[in-house]
């Protein structure tokens, strides 16, 4: 998978997960989770496992998701994780 | 027999415990003496500033060992916990800070009880509310503790935050005496004999994980696990498995969302080998009962033993300090449907159908209502009419509590436009009925609507449609409530027909999601009652929707968001 192809099954995920429902929302890397999306913190919880189990991550911290705001930044996230777990 | 919240220091169990899962997904078990160890040990700290009688202090922890230290030994120091909400439960670090700053000068916190991890962002919030309050961080430790001295009791037990029709959190002051009867209701409500474990994923900063989860076992010194809300979410078959294995649990509470999250996220062959025939109790409440939902989650697990009657639908509020009603211990919960076309505010409710949770007949849940069970005594329920007048039973109007668990006000007296204190009782602002020995809840009284434990403020959605541009100002009211199929909201625009609407429907859906109904009536002006001050009379209009009443001459958009 490239970037592109990741931030977009991230995207797809973000948004299918949503509280809200996906089908009045067009997504985009500004799209923010809470205000758009509906997400609350338990949401979010719910949204990290899943991309957890979906690109095979470690767990993501939670102090790392509480600085988390757009779906672009989540996207970020999850391409540092994978960067990360390439290099060790 | 009452037991002072207290008491369990003077002679802790050495036999039974907390446990906490940790993030191995090991359990680790504290017995009661260390605990109360740490109690002292934390009161100690707090003597030490020193604490004045009476002071309030701020608990900002996860659910932990240092949590349930910190709360009892602020009680034992003399004053008063109030536990908010950690940084480990919010979405974002910038709103956090400025929602512990208002909570934090809302309390007039005298210190702050938090973990290294929080410390950062409890300073942060401090400084933002210009307040001055110690900070303590006691990790804990079961080594022997005791204080010298006895300091005098505070006045009040507890300072629990809810948010009220605003939306602004507000302190609800509780007393010893609230708490010691709440908690020996529970217990007796449930018959929890001393070595019956109990679990518990709740959040601790809520009466529900507060009061039902942690203060009643704890001071009643029975086995109890926890979990973390996270924890839950993350791995909830750790959740139940604590209910089919070697000594089970035999006691939970949760809202809606947990019961159906768990029916979502379990897969049946992962219970593979656990028994929960043991499984006595799990209380329901919090957010409107979902037939739809519960009826889910027991057949999950009706096949490995579950009892149905486990499931026990109950009423409560952070202002009759917790548990107000709950179903009979092993009845069963009861589900009605009215008849939602005959439904007047004041008048009796006509009951189309009636049958036993699970029944069925009950289906996909459309139109059933599930019952809160019987008032516990010695709280006592009655159902008033807009004046306050008491109806007979059987009739759709305001609930209003009473008894010896009603809470001491609101801090510095505030006052809330839905519910308010009066002596003895109060007014919940929630409109029910008492159908047989039961209450059921039909909604709120107009100003506020929760969705997914999410609670939507009647003026905040107004002044977000009112925003919008081509809706004119100061014609339009939101009316959250009852509805047939779910909780919903409807909105009344004195306006005719425009290219606006579209952003007013494109917003509701935004703003409360698939599981609302959202119905827009447009009207003339005048469609909208008021007060002589121009004000929007909400509740009045919540009356004549139930009722069927508004004026013909409005024009229903049939646009209804939920996805059915």
């Amino acid at each position: 998978m490239n970037e592109a192809d990741i931030r977009g099954r991230v995207r797809e995920l973000a948004i299918e997960m949503a509280p809200l429902e996906a089908a009045v929302v067009v997504g985009s890397g500004s799209t923010r989770l809470a205000d758009d999306l509906q997400y609350d913190s338990l949401a979010l919880i719910e949204l990290a496992v899943v991309l957890e189990r979906e690109f095979q991550l470690g767990p993501i911290a939670e102090e790392q998701a509480m600085e988390v705001e757009t779906v672009g930044q989540i996207e970020d996230l999850v391409l540092r994780a994978l960067r990360q777990e390439q290099a060790t | 027999v009452r037991t002072g919240l207290l008491d369990w220091l003077d002679e802790p169990v050495a036999a039974r415990g907390a446990s906490f899962l940790e993030d191995d997904g090991t359990w680790r078990d504290e017995p009661y003496p260390g605990l109360a160890h740490g109690v002292h040990r934390v009161a100690g700290r707090l003597l030490d500033l020193p604490l004045g009688r009476d002071a309030v202090v701020a608990i900002v922890l996860p659910t932990c060992r240092e949590f349930l230290t910190s709360f009892f030994g602020v009680l034992l120091a003399g004053g008063v916990p109030a536990p908010l909400v950690p940084p480990t439960l919010v979405l974002s670090r910038a709103g956090y800070v400025d929602q512990l700053a208002e909570l934090l000068a809302a309390s007039s916190a005298a210190a702050v009880v938090t973990n290294d991890d929080a410390r950062p962002v409890v300073e942060q919030a401090l400084a933002r509310a210009h307040a001055a309050a110690a900070v303590i961080v006691e990790p804990f430790s079961s080594e022997p503790c005791e204080l010298t001295t006895t300091p005098p009791r505070s006045d009040h037990a507890l300072l629990q935050f809810t948010s009220g029709s605003s939306g602004r959190p507000r302190g609800v002051q509780v007393t010893w005496d609230n708490l010691e009867e709440n908690t020996a209701m529970i217990r007796d409500w449930l018959r929890w004999a001393p070595d019956e474990p109990g679990t518990s994923w709740l959040p601790t900063y809520h009466d529900m994980g507060l009061v039902g989860c942690l203060m009643t076992p704890i001071t009643y010194g029975r086995p109890v696990r926890f979990m973390r809300p996270e924890q839950f979410i993350r791995d909830p078959a750790s959740y139940l498995r604590t209910f089919g294995t070697a000594d089970p649990s035999v006691y939970t509470a949760g809202p809606n969302f947990g019961f159906a999250y768990l029916a979502k996220r379990i897969d049946p062959a992962s219970l593979t080998g656990l028994d929960f025939s043991s499984w006595r109790t799990a209380i329901v409440g919090a957010e409107r009962l979902d037939a739809a939902a519960l009826g889910r989650f027991t057949s999950l697990l009706e096949p490995f033993g579950f009892p149905r009657t486990a499931i026990m639908p109950a009423y409560g509020l952070a202002e009759a300090t917790l548990c107000v009603t709950a179903s009979p211990a092993g009845r069963g919960a009861r589900a009605v449907r009215p008849d939602w076309s005959a439904l007047r505010f004041g008048g009796a409710v006509a009951i189309a159908e009636s049958a036993p949770l699970g029944d069925e007949r009950i289906g996909d849940a459309a139109g059933w209502l599930v019952s809160c069970g019987e008032p516990i005594a010695p709280a006592q329920v009655t159902v008033v009419d807009e004046l306050g007048v008491e109806l007979p039973p059987g009739c759709l109007g305001e609930v209003v509590v009473r008894g010896p668990t009603i809470a001491d006000g609101y801090l510095d007296g505030a006052r809330d436009g839905s519910t308010s204190f009066h002596g003895d009782s109060v007014a919940t602002g929630d409109a029910g009925a008492i159908l047989g020995d039961d209450l059921f809840v039909f909604g709120r009284l107009g100003d506020r609507v929760k969705v997914r434990g999410r609670v939507y403020h009647a003026e905040d959605l107004e002044g977000k449609v009112t925003a919008l541009p081509g809706v004119p100002t100061g014609r339009c009211i939101v009316i959250p409530g009852v509805s047939e199929a779910e909780s919903g909201v409807t909105v009344i625009i004195e306006a005719e027909p425009g290219p606006w609407m579209a952003a007013v429907r494109t917003l509701l859906r935004r703003e409360i999601g698939q599981d609302a109904a959202v119905r827009i009536g447009l009207g003339r002006r005048g469609s909208i009652l008021r007060t002589s001050s121009g004000k929007p009379r909400r509740r009045v209009m919540w009356q004549r929707l139930i009722e069927g009443s508004l004026p013909d001459e409005l024009s229903w958009d049939a646009d209804v968001a939920r996805a059915t």
